[in-house]
């Protein structure tokens, strides 16, 4: 870009500046591109970098996003394998640390009753016909952000099967 | 990527829409359009953010907003076909002080809207005093006056 080529114009052009501020313009909008195919990949939440799965082989897995955002609904789903739970009932636990730090929204089936531990609640669900698959749905909405670790696992025994999985949460 | 595909799908719903149902529809000329584009902006508020109160999210959906709007701008800059069907073309409302009524009636502009226009970009008092009206791909309308009397006109006219 040349010098003023307006004399008779009243303006404070500064050419050095623009060329400056159009590179930052076009690195800027690159770098803005990258983070939109983050976030299309998941690393925002919810996409195919974000969905993750904990399992105890032949027992337990758990689904959950591994990136999730503050006050945003957010699912676990946890699937017990037919031989896990032998009995009518599926106890099912979750840390409190973690659900001290999520809004549980709902859970899909509803349990028939919650049994309270130090470190645990324990989900009692009646199983009408023992020996098939069973999956719980739990929808939440996370209420800090930062690292969050989950816990959960299958009575009875406190040695029962158990996972652990751990859920980034953005602001 | 859930607000991603949000983003993207409420700017080509908007697109599609503001496109069809004509250029005028929301050019911000009366108070009550202004108030139209607040309302339309609080209904499709939640169709795009969903139950999220995150930044995060927020912040995705503009970067996604802001993103296709370049992308496509860029698109538009190499296919000039593609700029025609999104944004339309010019149109010439009034030829030398006399309107062209079809044209008025279909663009839904009326006389009015053209003095109106020329009062307040020239402060022109007749429809006669106007050379051209022009409905812009931005649905502004521009006018350009008749001639004055200058030394270059009287030269122009002499010529003629």
């Amino acid at each position: 870009m040349e010098a003023s080529r307006a004399p008779d114009l009243q303006i404070e052009q500064d050419p050095a500046f623009q060329r400056r501020s159009w590179r930052v313009e076009r690195i800027g909008t690159w770098l803005f591109v990258a983070l939109l195919g983050a976030a299309v990949s998941g690393l925002f939440g919810s996409g195919p970098l974000s969905h993750a799965a904990a399992t105890v082989p032949g027992v337990l897995r758990v689904e959950f996003q591994r990136f999730s955002q503050y006050q945003s609904p957010d699912n676990l789903l946890i699937h017990v394998e037919p031989g896990a739970a032998p009995g009518r009932e599926l106890r099912l636990w979750l840390d409190r640390a973690y659900l001290a730090g999520v809004r549980l929204e709902a859970m899909v089936p509803t349990p028939i009753r919650v049994e309270t531990a130090a470190d645990r609640l324990t989900f009692v669900f009646a199983l009408t016909e023992p020996g098939v698959p069973f999956t719980v749905l739990v929808a939440l909405q996370p209420q800090h952000f930062g690292v969050m670790h989950g816990r959960l696992g299958l009575e009875p025994a406190g040695d029962g099967p158990r996972l652990a999985f751990r859920q980034i949460v953005f602001p | 990527m859930e607000a991603v595909l949000r983003a993207a799908a409420v700017y080509g719903l908007l697109l599609v829409l503001f496109r069809i149902t004509g250029k005028r529809s929301l050019s911000q000329i009366t108070t009550f359009d202004f108030i139209l584009l607040l309302i339309i902006s609080e209904a499709i508020q939640n169709g795009m953010v969903g139950n999220s109160y995150s930044v995060t999210n927020a912040f995705v959906l503009v970067l996604t907003l802001i993103l296709v709007d370049q992308g496509l701008g860029l698109v538009k800059r190499r296919f000039p076909r593609v700029e025609r069907w999104l944004e339309g073309a010019p149109l010439i409302l009034v030829e030398h002080g006399r309107p062209l009524s079809d044209r008025l009636e279909r663009s839904g502009v009326d006389v009015d809207d053209i003095v109106t226009s020329a009062r307040r970009q020239h402060g022109l008092e007749r429809l006669d005093q106007v050379k051209y009206a022009v409905l812009e791909r931005n649905g502004d309308l521009s006018i350009v006056p008749r001639d004055r009397e200058t030394p270059e006109s009287r030269d122009r006219e002499r010529a003629a």
